[in-house]
């Protein structure tokens, strides 16, 4: 949701519907753990524990990145540098 | 007899005050606040509403699920290393294992870095060590990592800095002259911030955070303001937070004007619009808080000038709730129960798009 407020100026409740409708969850579950622990996992988008492998930092906001369509800025000069 | 209900004062004493005079300080702090910047009292339901917060028996209250709201800081990440006066717990860790920490262990939903003196100016000289460290903590961290600071135009002034200091010239009566070295001060203001943005930019800066903007009256305002409109200009893509000192722009110059708007005496709702106008993609809103009335007093007239804020702002709002701001008591440790009650009030019946 701090994504879509930064990138696209969206006020609370349509940053929740964006990410909501992106990431094919019911409003309630973007909060519920039971929900998005599981689909953090899955998406690659970081998770709260820490896995042994699994997408964190920048690996985690390319997949935010291309989940969401905005830029972010680190990820796109992080982008260039590997192109 | 209504019943006794515990709560505290702005200054985090705490106080049993019967229900009828919790309804009287609501109803007296919403009346203040729209007085003051002319805009709609909290109706009916709304005093309700909070009066049931601030009633709730339980210690930590919370918004319905849905509710939620995100949180952006002002350094937060900071208080792990840092000292008491910094509200910091001095744990020897650095700058990239706080944020980390922050941003793991507390589950934050944004992060920040920014100067330990948390002002623009003495980042300039130190500035290949900040873009190094946002770059190497930008490259780990997963949620938004701002940097921010404060404009702080205070520190452009003499003996600090180059320009003199109105605050000697205006009891001499040289009131040309105090105007003059604050226009000029905006100006240095201005190009710092936006060197600081534009350097940060070219390292992949996520957001930029002016914290506390008009700290030192409108034209301190002005220069955030004209930085923003800068570096938007320059680097449209890097989202920029523009937080407010206080709930109006004090007046230390009086007439400066940013697009036609004369910025002294800006309430939340005005401030807003003049800092969207400029480019920022979120407002952050402060408004004061007086230790001398109560909890209810002061949350009952901050939920009255972020209501309107919210209502008409074009930007997302984030309201304040740091030590004294928006109705959290002035206090070193800010007490749960009031922290949870602010913040449920400022979401639910302000419409709070973030905290």
């Amino acid at each position: 949701m701090a994504w879509m407020q930064m990138t696209r100026g969206m006020k609370i409740h349509d940053a929740k519907d964006y990410v909501a409708r992106k990431l094919k969850v019911d409003l309630l579950d973007l909060t519920d753990e039971e929900v998005m622990r599981p689909l953090r996992e899955e998406l690659g988008i970081g998770t709260v524990t820490s896995v042994a492998g699994s997408p964190k930092g920048m690996r985690a906001k390319l997949k935010i990145a291309e989940l969401l369509e905005i830029p972010i800025r680190s990820v796109e000069l992080f982008k260039s540098q590997i192109s | 007899m209504s019943k006794n209900v515990l709560t505290r004062m702005g200054d985090g004493q705490r106080i049993w005050i019967s229900e009828s005079e919790l309804k009287a300080d609501i109803d007296a702090g919403t009346a203040e606040a729209a007085e003051r910047a002319r805009i709609p009292e909290l109706s009916a339901d709304h005093k309700a509403q909070l009066l049931d917060i601030i009633t709730d028996p339980a210690k930590v209250v919370s918004v319905q699920p849905g509710e939620e709201v995100i949180v952006t800081d002002d350094g937060c990440s900071m208080s792990f290393y840092s000292g008491q006066d910094g509200g910091g717990v001095g744990i020897p860790m650095s700058r990239m294992q706080a944020v980390l920490a922050y941003e793991r262990a507390c589950a934050a939903d944004t992060t920040s870095i920014g100067h330990s003196d948390y002002s623009f100016k003495p980042v300039k000289p130190i500035i290949n060590f900040e873009t190094n460290e946002y770059y190497n903590i930008s490259m780990v961290s997963t949620a938004p990592l701002f940097y921010g600071a404060q404009p702080n135009m205070g520190l452009y002034f003499q003996p600090d800095g180059p320009c003199p200091n109105p605050s000697e010239l205006l009891p001499h009566g040289k009131i040309d002259a105090a105007l003059a070295a604050q226009e000029e001060a905006a100006q240095y203001l201005t190009r710092d911030l936006v060197f600081v943005g534009k350097r940060m930019a070219e390292v992949g800066c996520e957001g930029l955070n002016f914290d506390t903007s008009g700290s030192a009256g409108d034209a301190d305002f002005f220069g955030a303001l004209c930085a923003v409109q800068a570096l938007k200009k320059a680097v449209p893509d890097m989202p920029i937070l523009m937080g407010a000192s206080g709930e109006f722009v004090i007046g230390m110059h009086g007439q400066i004007a940013f697009k036609g708007q004369t910025l002294a005496g800006l309430y939340p709702h005005e401030q807003a619009r003049v800092v969207a106008d400029a480019g920022a993609d979120i407002f952050g809103l402060a408004i004061g808080t007086n230790t001398t009335r109560s909890v209810a007093w002061n949350l009952a007239r901050a939920v009255t000038f972020l209501k309107e804020t919210t209502r008409s702002s074009p930007v997302p709002v984030h309201a304040n709730v740091g030590m004294g701001v928006c109705g959290i008591p002035m206090l070193e440790q800010t007490p749960i129960d009031s922290v949870t009650r602010v913040s449920k009030a400022l979401v639910q019946i302000g419409k709070a798009d973030g905290l």
